[in-house]
C-alpha cells in the first residue's frame, strides 16, 4: 500500500483536494482550491496535542475538587462538586440521570484524556498496536468530546429556572469554569492530532499501485 | 519523479490514513470507504444542494422563536420562572461566569445560527452557478464550526433538567421547545444532506476569477 506522502502528494486537510506536496523549504503553501495552508501532516501535531492534553488533565483536577454548583434552599446553601452531585442524584433515586451525568462529566473526559495519551505514546514509541483499532479510538474521541458540554448546559437551564433569591437559588460554582476549559481543550487536542501518523509506521512499500476503492 | 500511474487518471487519498486511491465511479446513494482504515471517503447524496437549502431556510425560520419563546416554565413557591435559550446565559453572565456564559452562548445559539446562514450563503449562489472567494471562505468556516454546534447535546440537557426538577416543582414545556426541536432537527439534517465533496467540486468548477 502506498501513501500520498510517498508519492509527493498531499491531501488538503480542509477541502480534501489532492495536491502536489509543497517543498520542505516553502512553509506557506496554500491549497489551490480553498486557500488553506497545505501540509502533508499537521505541523507540530505531537507537541501541540501533548500541550493541550496536559493542560486539560491539570484543569480536570480543580474541575472535580471545587464546587460546580451551589443550591440554596430556604437560606441554606449546599455546594456540590461533580461527584457529590452525582451521589446526591443516586440517593434521590434518580439513577438514570446520575448515570448520564457520570458518563458526560467524568467517564467521557477521563477516557478522552487516556485515549489521546495512548495515541500519542503509541505513535511516539512505535507501539505495535493494531492501527485499525487506534483509528477507531481516534474517531470515538473526536465524536464523543462535545457530549461533555451536557453538564454546563444543564447548569445554564437550571440557573434560569431556579432563581428565587434566598428562598431557592441555583448557582454555578468555580469548577464550572475549569470544566468548560477541559471540554474545549480536549476538543482542540482531538483536532490537533493527525490520525495519519498512526498509519505512517505501517507503510509497507512493496505494493506500488494505488488500491481500488471498495464499494459499500 | 511522478510514477506513471499518477498521469493516467485522477487520484484521491484517504483523509485519515493517507492511502492513495483510485476514485471509484460515483453511484447513487453509494458510500465509499477507505479499504485500509474504513474512513467514509465519500457518500453520494442526490439533490444535496436543494435539500440543504430547504433545511437551512427552515432552520432560520425556527431560530427566532426557538431563542425567544420559553423552552419551559417552572412554578415554585407560587412564582413562575421561564427558561428561554438566553435566560440561562444572561444569568451566568450576571453572576460573573462570563467564560461559561460565552461558551454556552456560542455552542447553543451563535454557532448553530452561523452554520445555517453560512450554508445558505454558500449554496444559494452555487445553485445559480456562481462561485467566489467569499463563498469558499464561508464554506471553510462552516466546515470548521461543525463540531462546535451542539444543539442535540442541549436537547439532552433539557431532558436532564426536566427529570431533575420533576419531583420538586411543576414543569410545563413551552412553545419554544417545539421550535427548538425543529431547529435542532434542521441543524442535524444539514450535516446529513450536505455533500461536502460535491460542494467543493462545484465551488472549484464555477470559479472564473
Ligand atoms: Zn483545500
Amino acid at each position: 500500500m502506498t501513501s500520498a506522502r510517498h508519492n509527493n502528494l498531499c491531501l488538503c486537510n480542509t477541502c480534501h483536494k489532492l495536491c502536489k506536496k509543497p517543498p520542505a523549504a516553502q512553509t506557506k503553501a496554500l491549497c489551490p482550491r480553498c486557500y488553506s495552508p497545505l501540509f502533508s501532516r499537521k505541523p507540530e501535531t505531537l507537541i501541540r496535542t501533548w500541550a493541550l492534553t496536559i493542560a486539560a488533565a491539570i484543569l480536570f483536577i480543580p474541575a472535580n475538587l471545587l464546587p460546580i454548583t451551589t443550591i440554596t434552599y430556604l437560606g441554606h446553601s449546599q455546594p456540590d462538586t461533580i461527584m457529590s452531585g452525582i451521589i446526591a442524584l443516586t440517593k434521590a433515586g434518580m439513577i438514570p440521570i446520575a448515570i448520564v451525568v457520570f458518563i458526560a462529566s467524568i467517564a467521557v473526559p477521563v477516557l478522552k484524556l487516556l485515549g489521546i495519551v495512548t495515541l500519542l505514546l503509541s505513535v511516539q514509541y512505535r507501539w505495535s498496536m493494531n492501527p485499525t483499532q487506534r483509528t477507531l479510538m481516534f474517531r470515538m474521541i473526536e465524536w464523543i468530546g462535545r457530549w461533555s458540554m451536557l453538564d454546563l448546559f444543564v447548569i445554564a437551564i437550571l440557573m434560569a429556572l431556579i432563581n428565587l433569591g434566598n428562598l431557592s437559588e441555583f448557582e454555578a460554582g468555580s469548577a464550572a469554569n475549569a470544566f468548560g476549559l477541559v471540554v474545549v481543550l480536549t476538543m482542540f487536542a482531538a483536532t490537533s492530532f493527525d490520525p495519519r501518523l498512526i498509519w505512517d509506521q505501517d507503510v509497507t512499500t512493496d505494493d506500488k499501485e494505488p488500491k481500488d476503492i471498495k464499494d459499500d | 519523479m511522478t510514477p506513471p500511474f499518477l498521469r493516467e487518471r485522477p487520484l484521491t487519498a484517504c483523509h485519515e490514513c493517507d492511502l492513495l486511491l483510485q476514485p471509484a465511479q460515483k453511484k447513487l446513494h453509494q458510500i465509499v470507504r477507505c479499504p485500509r482504515c474504513g474512513y467514509k471517503l465519500y457518500q453520494h447524496k442526490p439533490g444535496s444542494t436543494h435539500n440543504t437549502i430547504a433545511l437551512a431556510l427552515a432552520g432560520v425560520v425556527f431560530f427566532i422563536p426557538a431563542n425567544t419563546l420559553p423552552i419551559m416554565s417552572m412554578e415554585l413557591f407560587g412564582q413562575t420562572h421561564i427558561d428561554t435559550m438566553l435566560t440561562g446565559v444572561t444569568r451566568l453572565f450576571d453572576n460573573g461566569h462570563w467564560w461559561i456564559s460565552g461558551l454556552v452562548l456560542l455552542c447553543s445559539v451563535i454557532f448553530p445560527l452561523m452554520r445555517l446562514v453560512l450554508a445558505l450563503l454558500v449554496l444559494i449562489p452555487l445553485q445559480l452557478g456562481r462561485s467566489s472567494r467569499a463563498q469558499i471562505e464561508a464554506f471553510k468556516l462552516y466546515h470548521h464550526l461543525s463540531s462546535w454546534s451542539m444543539l442535540e447535546v442541549y436537547m439532552i440537557g433539557i431532558l436532564v433538567a426536566i427529570i431533575k426538577l420533576a419531583n420538586m416543582a411543576m414543569i410545563s414545556p413551552g412553545y419554544g421547545l417545539i421550535c427548538f426541536t425543529g431547529l435542532m432537527l434542521c441543524t442535524i439534517g444539514l450535516s446529513q444532506t450536505l455533500d461536502e465533496h460535491t460542494t467543493w467540486d462545484l465551488l472549484e468548477k464555477y470559479r472564473h476569477d
